[in-house]
This record gives C-alpha cells, structure tokens and sequence, in this order.
C-alpha cells in the first residue's frame, strides 16, 4: 500500500542513520538497500537523500570517504561517527515514543501492547 | 540529447541552485556517479540506455528543489572569532611597537615608523591568503616542499653573513631576515608528509629522509630555535598522520619505526652536545647566569632581575644600578620583560591568555578538519605558531636556552610579521572552505613497476601503466 510521503520524510533521518549502523555506504545503496528491506513501502526520492546527508556530515554525525570503485568510478561512502550513533539514539527512542502515542490514540486510548 | 548529456544537465541544474562555488563539483560528482549507478541498474534489467537515464532522473526528483536544499546546507564558513583574535594580536602589537618605539627615539626613528606600516601589509596579506584556495597545495605537495627546499637554498647561498650567522637576504630594497623562513619549514613538513600518506613504510621513510636536508639548512643558518621548532612539528605531524591511519600501516609499527630513530638520533646529538665545550658553557650559563654575570650571562641577569623586582600590577623596582632601557635589544628580543616591569605580570597573563585561547581554538579545528590535508596544514601552522610563541616568552622570563624567533604579531619583526600573516590567513582558508576539499583519492589499481617478468619476458614499462 502506498504511503503518504509526509510520513515517510519525520523518519528518513533516522533510516539512513539506521543503515549506515551497519556499514558504510554510498548514497544510491543506501536508497536500493532501503527499498529492500521496507519491500518498496520506503522508495525515496534520491534528491531528498542528499540534503539530509550533507546535513547530517556538517553537524557531523556521519563523515564521508572517496573511494574507486572496480569501474573507476568514484564513491562517496558515508560513515556513522560516535556523535551520528549517539543521535540514532536519540531518533530510536523519539519514535518509540511518537508511535506509541499515536498507537494509543487511533486504537481508543489502549496501548498497542495491551491489544 | 545523448543520456550523458541529460544527466550532466540534471547535475547543472542542481549546481546552479547552489551559490558557493567551490562546493559545486564535489556535488556534481557525486549526483552523477548517483544517476550512473541507478542508470547502470535499469540497464541490467534490461532497459535501453535511453530509458534507463530518463528513469534515474525522474527517480532522483526536481533539479532545482534538490539544489536549494543543499544550497542551505553549503556555505562558507566565515572564520569571525578567529580573524578578530587575529586583529585583536595585530593591534596589540601595534600599539606595543608604538609604545617601545618611542623608547628608543622619543620622536620616533626611522626604522620604527617602518615597522609600524608594515602592519598594514601584512593585514592584506592576511585578507589575501584568507580568500585563497588552499587546495591548490594538495595538487603540488611535493612540489610546494622542493619549492620551499630551493628558496632555502638559495637565501643560504646569497645571504649575508653577520658575526658567523646567516641574518639578512638582500632583496632590491628589501632585506628579509633568513632565520624566519623556518616558520615555513612546518608547512613543508606537512605537504611532504601528505605526499607521502598512503605510501605505507616507504612513505614513512621517505618522510624521515625529506626531513633532513631542511633540519640541515637550519643547522646552517645557524637557528636553533627555528631547528627545534621545526623538528617537533615535523615530529608531531608524521606521528599524527600514523596514528590517523593515513600511512596505510599497522600504527604501532608505524610509529616504532619514526620513534625508535629519532630516539637514536637525539640521543646521539645530546652525547655530541655534552661533549661540545661551547654547548657545556651555554647550558651553565643558562642554569646559573650569575657565575658570568657581566660576560655570557649579562641579559640573563639583567631580565631574571627586572622580572624579580616586578609586581602583579603597577611599575616594579628596579635593581641597583641598571636601567630597564639599557636591557640589550629591549624593545625588539624583550619587550615583554619592558611590559611585566612596567605595567606588572598581569600584562603577561593577558598575553599568555590570548595566545593559550588561540591555539586551543586553532589546535581544536585542526583536528576536526575532514580532510587530511586540511587537517595537516592547519596543524603545522598551529604548531608552527604555538611553539614559537611558547619559546619567545620563556626566552623573556630569562629562561630561553636559545635566541627566540618572534612572537606572532606583537614582537618586532617586519619578515616575521608577514610570514605569520601569510600562515594565519592560509589556515583560516582552511577553516573556512576545508569542508568541501576532498583528498585526491588513489585508485585501487597499482602502478606497474619499470622493469618486471612475467611468462620469460623482461617487461620495461616507461609510461608506468597500471596492472
């Protein structure tokens, strides 16, 4: 089911802080390993990922590396540093929280859990 | 259009939306290498070339909305706290030459209304190199170090000699004193250790052997101080580079093998120098002045007495039968020894203050610069300016083992003055636009040596094609 992008554009920091936990990657795997793993519900358009990126080097939660690939062509690989985690952090629990609210409310003021 | 075209006109398109120019290629190219990577995938699964260009686009969104967003993310970052530190040292200099000037000739000489204007070309000079690209040195690093090795050179072999030492480099109507080019040898030592940085032990090596002919010219001059601070800040740069991982080696390894020869070698130097009756006498004199008071140890005792008889504010007193004017070179080598007795210690706080705030904040965004070649340049301009700092005001609290070079912008000193301008300014470049410079990246592929064998054939390869 098509969701609603509004949706989709409060988590995108946290998604790609989430997929670069677990390796470095350059900005088109990112976009390919999201859509993956969210079975196409998280499909990005590309041009909204690099604000956020280079957002998110300046107040350096991620650092970035260049690197050639096997066909000579030069990547930009995105790395999570110690402050980026730190922040992944922060955004878990934030969402834990928004969703649980809204949990709460659309199922009349019963906790997800409870049900 | 050919697909290339469209992709290259997308990545225009996001480009022009930005207004800072330097961060526009560094952009480009990874929106390119982005629309070729999801171009290559539509064609793996079977989509023409065509198609395939015109999916990735309509898949990465508007040009000029993508563009505006990373043109909030993208600009210059104005360097304020650290020029107006700059200016704050400037004026303060200022006014001490001033002040000291007037010392020596009332009605103010020659030489000191020179010296005062030449404030105002180093403050261009400053603003110059401010707006400067540095990253033009990451093209030529190593050409940049044999840059500075020749001028060296030649300022060694036309310099004028005064008393055994090499002091002035007569330019037209410019004399430029030589000692102070050691200021630049830290920089050298940076662009040479960038040069080398991926190169693994071999570069380390080569770093220790390029260290060398430079330590030689200081040794040459002679400046002792100009030698020690450009030993420890080549020192701290190649350990610092190891330790980032720049070398492509195990750090431990890497740094065992810089620090094991430089133990030899200085203890070898210290087993020459205890040996040597001229440093023998130095370092008595220097531990006990007063055993040739009015010989070799005369402005040691002069400047540990006026400084004994200074208070935390106010005139201190003075001791019986000297005058604080009569110091030698007071107004030039010891202005700080005229300052604390006249005005009290607290004018060295303030001082030492400034100068401890500023390395602290210039040390500090050295280490957070992303690229390796900001990080180095910064580093040896910092290093370059601290320890030069540090050795002046020992060496004007009467505990300088060695004559002291300057004290960036306050001292006097028209050569230094504009040489520490020049590397100011260049390191605030670095703050400023350091963001967006990226290290030229070295391809996976090795180089081909000259001469290898494969399958019985002696293989010579002069154009050093890569395997």
């Amino acid at each position: 089911m098509p969701i609603d992008k509004g949706l989709l554009t409060g988590s995108t920091t946290t998604l790609i802080l989430k997929l670069l936990e677990e390796k470095d990657m350059y900005g088109y795997e990112m976009i390919d390993t999201l859509m993956h793993k969210s079975d196409h519900t998280f499909d990005l358009k590309t041009g909204t990922l690099y604000p956020i990126l280079h957002n998110l080097e300046k107040n350096g939660a991620v650092e970035s590396y260049e690197e050639k690939a096997d066909n000579e062509r030069v990547r930009k690989y995105y790395h999570l540093t110690s402050k980026g985690k730190k922040l992944l952090q922060e955004k878990h629990k934030e969402w834990i929280s928004y969703s649980s609210a809204v949990n709460k409310v659309l199922n009349g003021g019963l906790n997800y859990a409870t049900i | 259009m050919q697909p290339f075209d469209q992709i290259k006109r997308y990545s225009d398109t996001v480009c022009q939306q930005i207004s800072w120019k330097k961060a526009k290629s560094a952009i480009a190219t990874e929106i390119e290498n982005h629309l070729c990577d999801h171009r290559d995938v539509y064609m793996a699964d079977g989509d023409d070339e065509e198609i395939a260009t015109d999916k990735a686009i309509l898949q990465m969104g508007d040009a000029v909305f993508v563009g505006q967003e990373l043109d909030k993310t993208h600009k210059p970052k104005p360097q304020w706290t650290m020029l107006a530190l700059t200016g704050a040292f400037m004026l303060t200099g200022f006014f001490i030459n001033f002040y000291l000037g007037r010392l020596i000739s009332p009605l103010g000489s020659y030489l000191t209304t020179y010296s005062l204007i030449s404030f105002v070309p180093a403050f261009a000079v400053l603003l110059f190199c401010y707006f400067l690209d540095f990253s033009v040195l990451g093209k030529y690093p190593l050409q940049c170090y044999c840059f500075v090795l020749i001028v060296s050179l030649i300022s060694i072999l036309l310099g004028t000699d005064v008393n055994g030492r090499l002091e002035w480099l007569v330019m037209g109507g410019f004399s430029v004193s030589i000692s102070y080019l050691s200021l630049l040898f830290p920089l050298a030592s940076a662009l040479l250790v960038y040069g080398m940085r991926g190169k693994g032990y071999r570069g380390i090596i080569l770093c220790g052997i390029g260290f060398l002919p430079l330590a030689v010219m200081l040794l040459l001059i002679p400046t002792f101080t100009g030698f020690l601070i450009y030993t420890l800040s080549a020192f701290i740069l190649l350990c610092f580079a190891i330790a980032k991982g720049w070398f492509s080696v195990n750090k431990k390894h890497g740094l065992l093998l810089v620090l094991v020869p430089t133990l030899i070698i200085s203890a070898a130097i210290f087993g020459f120098v205890i040996q040597s009756p001229y440093f023998i006498r130095r370092f008595s004199i220097f531990l006990n002045p007063y055993e040739d008071r009015l010989g070799s140890g005369y402005v040691y005792c002069l400047v540990r007495d006026f400084l004994s008889e200074a208070v935390f504010i106010g005139q201190g007193g003075t001791p019986r039968g000297a005058e604080i004017a009569n110091v030698p070179s007071i107004s030039t080598d010891y202005p700080l020894v005229y300052l604390i007795h006249q005005f009290g210690y607290v004018i060295l706080i303030g001082i030492v203050a400034m100068l401890l705030l500023y390395s602290v904040i210039g040390i500090n965004k050295a280490l957070k610069e992303k690229s390796v070649l900001g990080s180095l340049v910064a580093l040896s301009i910092m290093l370059s300016f601290a320890t030069q700092s540090a050795l002046f005001i020992l060496d004007n609290l009467g505990y300088g083992l060695f004559s002291s070079l300057s004290l960036p912008f306050i001292s006097y000193g028209k050569t230094a003055l504009v040489i520490n301008s020049a590397l100011i300014g260049f390191m605030l470049s670095v703050f400023r636009t350091g963001d967006v410079y990226r290290d030229s990246v070295r391809s996976q592929a090795r180089r081909r040596s000259i001469f290898s064998y494969k399958d019985g054939k002696l293989i010579i390869n002069l154009r050093g094609e890569r395997i």
